[in-house]
């Protein structure tokens, strides 16, 4: 048993699960707290629960999956997500936005799937023979899905979007120029459509910011500074904090974090996602072919700039955009998806480690 | 030979730095202290605690008007919008007539039109009934049963609010000392529930508390109780009053007013006036349709009849007119040829009564003896001694009431016929059917007294109004002629009764509708007594023919249903 743990670390993808694992508990600890009975059916608690749930069984069944068996499924997988992206969008708004699908008992954000497959094209189009061609296809087909969540409208989606695809880009193995030009073309694309696209309330969210006056801002710094150094527990949290911080189970679910463990467990829960995007990023490093840095590359760039761009937004450092913090944030289909894209690096990492032990075994 | 460091790739510079960034702001967030920010002392919130307005109460300590808490319906404006057909299901489960469909259908055509997403109470105090059908039959999300709110609700369904006033859920006003708008509090309208709002009302309470920046209470830090408001104890009588009107619902009547006083402690002891206008309607609200169509009734449901619509009271007034033109210019016969000289003008009289005496001239209803009485006191005197019995003064009984007209003319515009025309009830006296009845009462007592609704425990039974100084024995002669006049012979002869009948013309409405120009009135007006127990009952009949007669015949059938019932409870009674 002694054995056990240590082996697991070592094998592939053992510590990127071990450290996505933490974060998770760490996610859990905060939904626990929150207001309302957690062990209830139905509760947020036992909900998160059974998303990290079947999230983890997703990530342990892509890390087993060959990469270029995902490559081939990649083309269906976008169509897939596109189809779904415009039944979002033709079925009745919810709150004046068109972000959900809702088809029986299923309710999920059809751009959370789009990221994924969009990464799995890029990785599909670098090992296509006619590369130019694919590469003038993937630019396309990132500019199609981001004009299509701009329609929901969904601006932090479309700026994640397009972080995927710059990302894979820069990973793949076309000449300097070539990637410096397409990543930088799409994101300036990018931008140029998020900030021609900004709605009224988006505009005025944007000047808040600017002048100071965000009040989700304030209330979230209340809630760091009341939690001070170490925190003041769950059940303060549950009688009174939560009712002071807007959105604390999604978008400021790391405010709800900060108060109940304070500065220790923040600086602890930031240390376990620089060890994750450590681990990530020597994944991409040594990945083996071509696709599979670009794959990892835009896996990545999934997982932590929707982190970053959280951590930002709740740290008061940008404009509040709307983008969940992976694995503590509230919500299906961006926790299955992340789940998801940390089994594909780990799927990478077991593919390379075993090229590079028939390498080994050849010389 | 250690191999130099390997420099660190951009990517990972941006990681440290990003991390670096991250982990300083976390600590500059964490480590600045809770009270430094400025907003936190702003979540402390004053809420006015309404107090529970206190009932009204008859003579016997029945309640009259009494505060319940009662349930509201709101629907948010996006519910109502996306929903089109949810209108049809709330009013199918609320069961409203048509009028009331209407007010409920304005009101959410205005709510699905406002622009704030927020719920819109679009019917108020919910009955049982209504609130189960709502449950079973619509149940969508963003309709809501807002409880916290207070009716009041009145006795026999608000018959009698022309003696109480109403007071009805103020949703759009403040509290006191300008606290917060107070769905619980009750705004009093009119009546007893606006003169005695001050008792009734009780003080309003006071708590301060912890709020969350989306409202929500964290925490209660201080708490001051409201005081509910007293208990109000009036001259009314629910059972006259229930009696009264199933007296004139059983004689049809539509356009009058009734007013019952009672001979021992000369409390006003009913009031009913028809048409009449639920308060409940108004604490529903009206439709802009629905209020013209009021405004426009040609029978004027907002008249209170008995308190503010002052007419001409005719021959009612008779008595007084003779006591106030004194014994010495009362000669003993008067002779009636049918008209009555003075100067050039010609005022007439009914019939040829030849030669009477001052009974007989009563009891026949002859009016030379009041031209000969005006001719001889003059104006100004007839008016100084109709003002004695409280004509041309408001009883203060009602805040709201009317006090009539008594209104002599001055010196340059006096004329002798003026006297005569205020002789017979006409010309610049009008009374309220309230005024006649506490006049009558004090009649019956032999001197003016001053009807109460409210009793003051410090003051006798029968409170005077005035120092005694009448002619005795003219006013013993003028009381026992009116036993026998024909409106007094009508009544049961095992009564003690006194009554006059009178008949006057509607003033003049040029704007209102043409048909009811000039229309006529009748006055049935009395005091009567048997087995200990006496009432002043004035009566007018406002529509159709033969009103003084009609007003008579209630007058006795209100007395026949009191006396019948006398010592019988409400419940008991057949």
């Amino acid at each position: 048993m002694k054995q056990l743990a240590p082996r697991l670390l070592a094998a592939p993808g053992g510590r990127l699960f071990a450290l996505a694992a933490a974060l998770a508990c760490v996610g859990l600890r905060t939904h626990y707290a929150g207001p309302g009975a957690p062990l209830q059916v139905g509760s947020y608690f036992a909900r998160h629960v059974g998303w990290l749930l079947l999230g983890g069984a997703l990530a342990v069944g892509l890390s087993r999956v060959r990469l270029a068996a995902l490559l081939r499924a990649a083309p269906a997988l976008f169509v897939a997500s596109l189809a779904a992206l415009g039944l979002a969008l033709a079925q009745r708004p919810v709150g004046a936005v068109h972000r959900w699908l809702h088809l029986a008992w299923l309710h999920a954000q059809p751009l959370e799937l789009a990221r994924l497959a969009l990464v799995l094209l890029l990785g599909a189009c670098v090992t296509h023979r006619r590369r130019a061609a694919a590469l003038g296809l993937a630019v396309s087909a990132t500019a199609l899905l981001c004009a299509l969540a701009l329609a929901q409208p969904h601006l932090g989606g479309a700026l994640l979007l397009v972080s995927c695809a710059v990302a894979a880009l820069l990973a793949s193995p076309s000449p300097g120029w070539l990637r410096a030009t397409l990543s930088g073309g799409v994101a300036l694309l990018g931008t140029l459509a998020a900030t021609f696209s900004l709605h009224g309330y988006q505009r005025a969210r944007l000047a808040r910011f600017l002048d100071g006056a965000d009040w989700q801002a304030r209330q979230v710094a209340l809630a760091f500074a009341a939690g001070g150094l170490g925190g003041r527990g769950g059940a303060a949290w549950s009688s009174r904090g939560a009712a002071w911080v807007p959105e604390h189970r999604t978008d400021y679910a790391l405010a709800a974090w900060g108060f109940q463990a304070g500065l220790l467990g923040t600086l602890a829960w930031l240390a376990l996602w620089a060890l994750l995007a450590r681990e990530a990023g020597t994944i991409v490093r040594r990945a083996s072919t071509p696709e599979a840095r670009v794959v990892a590359a835009g896996a990545l760039a999934l997982v932590l700039v929707p982190a970053a761009l959280n951590a930002c937004m709740v740290l008061g450092l940008v404009p509040a955009v709307g983008v969940p913090m992976p694995l503590l944030s509230f919500g299906g289909t961006q926790t299955v998806v992340c789940l998801g894209a940390l089994g594909i690096l780990a799927g990478v990492q077991r593919e390379s480690a075993a090229l590079e032990a028939a390498r080994a075994r050849a010389s | 030979m250690l191999a130099p460091p390997a420099a660190p790739s951009p990517l990972t510079a941006l990681g440290f730095g990003l991390s670096a960034l991250l982990a300083g702001r976390l600590a500059q967030l964490h480590l600045r202290p809770a009270r430094a920010f400025a907003w936190e002392r702003q979540q402390l919130r004053v809420e006015s605690l309404s107090p529970e307005r206190g009932p009204i109460v008859d003579r016997e300590g029945r309640r009259l008007a009494w505060s319940v808490p009662s349930v509201d319906l709101a629907v948010r404006s996006s519910v109502l919008r996306r929903d089109p057909s949810l209108r049809g299901a709330l009013l199918r489960a609320l069961r409203l007539d048509a009028a009331q469909a209407a007010l409920f259908e304005a009101r959410c055509e205005r709510a699905a039109r406002a622009s704030r997403d927020r719920p819109h109470v679009l019917w108020t105090d919910l009955s049982e009934t209504q609130r189960e059908a709502l449950a079973r039959e619509v149940s969508p999300r963003g309709v809501y049963s807002l409880p916290g709110s207070t009716a009041r609700r009145y006795a026999a369904g608000a018959r009698h609010t022309s003696a109480l006033g109403f007071a009805t859920p103020c949703r759009e006003c403040s509290g006191s000392a300008g606290a917060a708008p107070d769905s619980r509090a009750l705004l009093a309208r009119s009546g007893l529930e606006i003169e005695r709002d001050a008792l009734l009302a009780g003080s309003w309470g006071e708590r301060v508390v912890e709020v969350s920046p989306t409202g929500a209470v964290l925490g209660e830090r201080s708490r001051r109780e409201a005081a509910p408001g007293a208990t109000l104890r009036t001259s009314l009588d629910l059972a006259v009053m229930e009696r009264v009107e199933q007296t004139l619902d059983a004689a049809h009547l539509e356009e009058g007013a009734a007013v019952v006083v009672d001979l021992e402690t000369h409390g006003l002891l009913a009031v009913s006036t028809r048409p009449w206008l639920s308060p409940e309607r108004y604490a529903r609200g009206f439709t802009e349709s629905q209020w013209r169509a009021v405004l426009e009734d040609p029978s004027r449901p907002l008249q209170d009849r008995a308190f503010r619509d002052a007419r001409h009271p005719g021959r009612a007034l008779a008595p007084f007119v003779l006591l106030a033109t004194g014994a010495e210019n009362l000669p003993a016969t008067v002779s009636c040829d049918g008209a009555f000289e003075l100067g050039a003008r010609i005022f007439r009289c009914g019939h040829a009564h030849g030669s009477l005496d001052l009974a007989s001239s009563l009891a026949q209803g002859c009016n030379a003896r009041l031209y000969d009485a005006a001719a001889r006191a003059g104006e100004e005197r007839l008016a100084a001694g109709l003002a004695r019995w409280g004509f041309g003064e408001a009883t203060g009984l009602s805040p709201s009431e009317a006090s009539g007209a008594l209104r002599p003319r001055g010196a340059g515009h006096r004329r002798p016929g003026h006297a005569l025309n205020l002789a017979l009830g006409h010309g610049v006296v009008t009374a309220t059917p309230v005024q006649l009845a506490a006049a009558w009462a004090g009649l019956s007592h032999r001197m003016p007294t001053r009807t109460f609704l409210v009793p003051d425990p410090e003051e006798l039974p029968c409170p005077r109004a005035a120092p005694p100084d009448l002619d005795a024995a003219l006013l013993e002669t003028i009381v026992s002629a009116l036993e026998r006049t024909p409106a007094a012979l009508r009544f049961d002869p095992s009564w003690h009764a006194a009554a006059l009948q009178g008949v006057g013309e509607s003033p003049w409405y040029p704007l209102a509708s043409l048909e009811r120009l000039r229309t006529e009135y009748g006055w049935g007006v009395s005091f009567a007594s048997q087995g200990g127990r006496g009432y002043a009952v004035v009566v007018r009949v406002d529509q159709g023919r033969d009103t003084a007669n009609r007003a008579t015949d209630l007058a006795r059938a209100i007395y026949a249903n009191l006396f019948a019932h006398a010592g019988t409870s409400l419940e008991n009674a057949p």
